[in-house]
């Protein structure tokens, strides 16, 4: 698989975002930027990944999307689709945040059975499709790991399928210490996307005020 | 229990901290009365998570211009009994603590 | 009244083959059928054998089944194989599928794993239902059932289900319990606590020393022999007490047995930490016996509420085998009487959950995700406050307004639309989960109508209390089963049609209520507390209540008037009220408590039974008056129990605070108490999973906190710490007539107050940072003399309780 434009783009997560503006919540970074929005739009598999998922980050692009107009699936694999986060979002960027928010189509998958039915079943777009935190369902321990395995290794079929015609864009994040097997999984995703990105944490913010001498 | 969206007093705290630039910046004692608003408003949590409003920051507002009103017509009926206390009837009072009123008795 | 068996109940018909009449006591698997175990009325068991072939079914291409049946006929697997046809509960016709029958019921798990892995893209069904509850399903019986069984050389020719598991009043055969824990403290022995072991059977008691592992073995045997018990009820047994007793049974060589089925090694489930909602859970491990049960009363989920007498009724409903029972919770009850039904009607149980939520646009969601209405109640203390419940809302929801995963948003008919979301739900048939829910919120309604008819002395009320609670945590948590990702018919778009009535069945109860005058204080997903100048006795509920179920469809019910009751504000912040944070006391005495430390896990026995003695003292007081009359009694007691405290009367036990792992002990980074509990224990060699729970006394010095399990007998502890406690418990039962921490120090610690004896309350409108200012006079030329004086006694306070404090 080629890993042409392995990236490792330290963004900010949207907590904290400038030097002047600690506490505030502004555009994060990744949706404010338009190279970065024109490059998601391409057809490929991109993945957004951390010690914790993205989904901010992947929400404040999707809104960015369905606010110019553009509709778009969420498949939302962690129980995380922040719907005030999307409407005041949508506030901000256009006058008509209804609009906006009937733009994207969602679905959630509380087992990894449900995420895998979700993405074998959807059809190929042009429109974009956002997987939220595909691996969470795939982490859950009551399925035995060669049986996600078996199954991410068709859903990820499934998902270059997908994006051999429309953007596939997806977030996940690493497994937590009860998990640590399921490493895998993230492997194999990494592997298989076109391009992927990584999030981490900001550096400690110093202070407002710099020295007077 | 699994669900989806934050819950209506993550949110409501969310606006409130998005309003931190705004306190700061006020003298103390309009903080306080900006705190009391703040704390007024989370009196309608229940109401507000049920109007699935998009934007609950414009339901938070209201949320306080009810409970604001609601200390008017409180001062209004308290100035009325004691300019002619003859003809006042007592209503019933919300119980509460400093802040609102003491707490409510029946004889 | 629902039959298990469709059969009309009749005594088995004469035949030639002897029968046994006894209770069905377990069922598991065992050469080419199932080995069970019934108990006769003179408490004789009987063990058989019964011929038993389950079955999982298979959907798929032709081809893909015909290679399947190839590979399982080429390894000369000990399968029945034919097609048959079953129905889908979402396409809710019957879909042709291949039936796969395991002749040796043991091989299922094993022959299944081996299909699936043939070919993991077919789909399977019936796969994982456990052994006993597909016995009892397909023999038309249920555990604890009463049976007539024809056998013949220790073969069942025939079982018949006697009585129904519907029945209120039923007869259980004899059971002989033996009892088996460690002397001493109940401490958990994994964690350090040794003793003798105590075994009591039939009345006597046998101790066993430690130190003499040989005469233990032998002699637990001799019992087990002498006595062949039914039950074994052990204090950690799961833990560490059968796990030691094996060891020490193969080491001697002497066999032990536990197991009434000696061709039986002892189940053995490992613990394990799982995340669930946010949260780790740890479930312990588990030794499970055949032909006799294993109850923990440690790792039991008994509920406290419901003992064994609730966890019998859960495996009578279920079918699930009472070992089980005790130790899973509700929801597995719920979900195993699930399947039951679909069972009934032919339906296949999917193994592995696909059906995803339909597409929704983000608009639907913030419409459709809320959860039951949390209102933020009026702050303070109230008299003569009505609580009006909805029974058992959420199952009566889904029965009444029939919502199950294959009805709502169903296409067959045109339905009834859920109120805010609009979907709609197929009225013209009932759906699984109503059918399941049906028949035990009559059951539920049928005990609590003879709870109150028996007299007080009546043995049957205690046990009909424990079935009672029983049916009320399976009907709580049915609901959560709805659209939990394990469930195995959940949908989410049923659960969210539930909160939907949930909401609606409220508001129109809210809008009833206040049309007729009343005031709505409080309002939580299905109670109302409400009140109304004049209303304060029973009757003048009757007529709301018969309206509300007029016009809601469902039951409510008065759950008392409240002489006075008491909402809390927020820990945090004293102008905002908490929606679970209330006490009060109803006409008759009792009290009901919510939220505050007396109801809390962590709390310390010490400063629990502080706060409910202050509030049995409260609750004599009549009305708000009553409550302000009853301070100085409450603080009296209060006082007296503080002084228990400071002089270190109070036993260590009574101490302890109780907090659960949230991670594993090396994970911890800041050094909170649990923290150095955590390490304290792991350098002593316990090990800790994440989700257990760990007592510990605060104590003096740097040390700060020590674990239950390495404390000898009586140590110092932390006054300060704990009076903290002390003071903050008593702060949230006087909050709501003014009295603030600083206040509860001046009258428990400065032994003195203000505005007159102790536990007299401010006047209205005191500023306790300020106390004095009550008793000021304003300056003026009038007064000026007052004034002075008044200036000087408040000196002279100040100075006397300068001193006292030094």
């Amino acid at each position: 698989m080629d890993k042409a434009q392995t990236q490792l783009v330290p963004v900010a997560t949207v907590r904290t975002t400038s030097l002047i503006d600690p506490q505030a919540e502004s555009l994060p970074y990744p949706a404010a930027d338009p190279a970065l929005l024109e490059v998601l739009l391409q057809p490929r598999l991109a993945l957004f990944w951390g010690a914790h998922t993205p989904t901010r980050t992947l929400l404040a692009a999707a809104t960015t999307l369905a606010s110019r107009g553009q509709g778009l699936r969420i498949f939302d694999g962690g129980n995380r689709f922040d719907g005030y986060f999307v409407a005041r979002l949508a506030r901000r960027l256009s006058t008509d945040p209804q609009t906006t928010l009937k733009h994207i189509r969602l679905s959630r998958a509380f087992t990894c059975f449900q995420m895998a039915e979700l993405i074998e079943n959807t059809p190929t777009d042009l429109q974009p499709l956002f997987v939220l935190d595909l691996l969470a369902t795939f982490y859950d321990e009551s399925v035995p790991l060669r049986d996600t395995e078996r199954l991410l290794i068709t859903t990820i079929a499934h998902l270059k399928r997908l994006a051999a015609t429309g953007p596939v864009i997806i977030g996940a994040r690493e497994p937590q210490s009860l998990v640590k097997d399921r490493w895998i999984l993230l492997d194999r995703l990494q592997t298989a996307a076109d391009a992927t990105w990584l999030l981490r944490a900001p550096e400690e913010i110093g202070p407002l005020q710099p020295n007077l001498f | 229990m699994g669900r989806t969206l934050p819950s209506i007093t993550q949110t409501f705290l969310q606006e409130q901290q998005s309003l931190a630039r705004f306190r700061r910046a006020l003298r103390l004692d309009d903080q306080r009365a900006l705190d009391d608003l703040l704390a007024a408003s989370r009196h309608h949590l229940a109401e507000a998570a049920y109007a699935s409003h998009l934007l609950p920051f414009e339901i938070m507002l209201l949320a306080m211009l009810v409970e604001e009103h609601k200390q008017v017509m409180r001062l209004r009926d308290e100035l009325e009994t004691l300019r002619s206390p003859s003809t006042s009837s007592p209503r019933p009072a919300s119980g509460g603590q400093a802040g609102h009123s003491q707490e409510h008795s029946r004889p | 009244m629902t039959e298990l068996s469709g059969r009309p109940l009749a005594i088995a018909s004469p035949s030639n083959k002897p029968t046994l009449y006894g209770w069905l006591f377990d069922a598991y698997p065992s050469g080419t059928g199932m080995a069970v175990w019934l108990i006769d009325a003179d408490g004789q068991a009987h063990m058989f054998h019964d011929d038993f072939t389950p079955v999982f079914y298979v959907r798929g291409p032709r081809q893909d089944l015909h290679d399947l049946c190839q590979m399982l006929r080429a390894r000369r697997a000990p399968v029945e194989l034919d097609r048959t046809e079953r129905i889908d509960l979402f396409l809710d016709r019957p879909i042709e599928v291949l039936r796969v029958g395991v002749r040796s019921p043991g091989l299922l798990p094993h022959l299944f794993r081996l299909v699936a892995d043939f070919n993991p893209y077919l789909t399977y069904y019936d796969a994982d239902i456990p052994l006993p509850q597909r016995y009892v399903l397909t023999r038309q019986v249920f555990p604890l059932a009463h049976c007539a069984v024809e056998h013949e050389a220790g073969q069942i020719r025939h079982i018949q289900a006697l009585d129904t598991p519907w029945e209120v009043d039923y007869r259980l055969p004899p059971l002989r319990v033996m009892a088996m824990r460690l002397g001493g403290e109940l401490r958990n022995p994994a964690r350090g606590h040794r003793g003798d072991l105590l075994v009591q059977i039939e009345g006597e008691e046998y101790p066993f020393k430690r130190e003499h592992g040989r005469e233990l073995v032998l002699g637990i045997r001799h019992l087990l022999e002498r006595h062949d018990p039914d039950v074994l009820v052990t204090a950690y047994g799961d833990s560490y007490l059968l796990p030691r007793l094996l060891e020490l049974s193969r080491h001697y060589g002497i066999s032990l047995p536990l197991n009434r089925d000696p061709d039986q090694a002892i189940a053995h489930k490992p613990a394990r930490s799982y995340f669930s909602y946010g949260r780790v859970v740890f479930s312990d491990e588990q030794h499970l016996l055949f032909g006799r049960w294993h109850v923990d009363r440690q790792n039991a989920f008994l509920g406290d509420d419901y003992g064994l007498d609730g966890a019998l009724e859960i495996a009578r409903l279920s079918g699930l085998p009472v070992q089980t029972v005790a130790r899973v919770s509700t929801g597995t009850g719920i979900s195993a009487m699930q399947v039951s039904t679909a069972w009934r009607r032919g339906v296949l149980v999917p193994w592995q959950k696909r059906q995803p939520e339909s597409l929704k646009t983000g608009l639907d969601l913030l419409a459709a995700d809320k959860g039951g209405l949390v209102y933020a109640p009026l702050m303070g203390l109230h008299e003569h406050v009505a609580e009006l419940d909805f029974t058992a809302m959420y199952p009566s929801i889904m029965v009444h307004f029939n919502l199950s995963p294959e009805t709502v948003g169903a296409k067959c008919c045109e339905g009834v639309p859920v109120p805010e979301l609009g979907t709609p739900v197929c009225n013209h048939r009932q759906g699984l989960v109503p059918e399941t829910l049906a028949p035990l919120l009559e059951k539920r309604n049928q005990y609590k109508a003879r709870i109150r008819e028996l007299p007080e002395d009546d043995p049957r009320k205690e046990i009909f209390r424990r079935r009672y609670s029983a049916h009320k945590w399976l009907l709580v948590t049915c609901f959560g089963y709805l659209g939990y990702k394990n469930a195995r018919f959940g949908r989410i778009e049923a659960h969210e049609a539930v909160t939907a009535y949930g909401r609606e069945v409220l508001l129109r109860a809210k809008e009833l209520v206040e049309a007729r005058g009343f005031r709505v204080l409080h309002l939580y997903v299905d109670g109302l507390w409400i009140d109304k100048p004049g209303a304060s006795q029973r009757p003048d509920y009757e007529a709301l209540l018969d309206e509300i179920r007029a016009q809601t469809g469902l039951q409510i019910g008065l759950e008392g008037v409240y002489r006075w009751l008491a909402f809390l504000p927020s820990r945090v912040e004293a102008r905002v009220p908490v929606a679970n944070r209330y006490f009060g006391t109803f006409e008759d005495g009792s009290t009901k408590v919510r939220g505050i430390e007396a109801r809390r896990h962590d709390t310390p026995n010490f400063v629990r039974e502080t706060q409910l003695g202050m509030l049995a003292i409260l609750a004599e007081g009549q009305g708000v008056a009553g409550f302000r009359a009853a301070v100085p009694a409450a603080i009296e007691y209060a006082a007296r129990q503080l002084h228990r405290l400071r002089s270190g009367q109070v036993p260590v036990r009574d101490l302890l605070v109780t907090h659960r792992l949230s991670r594993r002990p090396d994970e911890y980074v800041a050094r909170t108490a649990a923290a150095r509990v955590a390490h304290q224990l792991t350098q002593a060699d316990v090990s800790l999973s994440p989700g257990e729970k760990l007592r510990f006394l605060l104590v003096p010095g740097p040390e700060k906190a020590r674990a239950w399990e390495l404390i000898q007998g009586e140590i110092p502890y932390d006054h300060q710490a704990y009076l903290q406690l002390f003071i903050r418990a008593i702060e949230s039962l006087l909050a709501p007539v003014g009295v603030d921490q600083s206040t509860l120090e001046t009258w428990l610690l400065g032994q003195t107050s203000y505005w007159g004896p102790v536990g007299v309350l401010p006047p209205p409108g005191t500023d306790s940072r300020w106390p004095l200012l009550a008793n000021a006079r304003p300056v003026g030329a009038e007064h000026s003399l007052l004034a002075t004086s008044a200036f000087r006694e408040i000196q002279r306070e100040c100075f006397a309780l300068t001193r006292q404090a030094a």
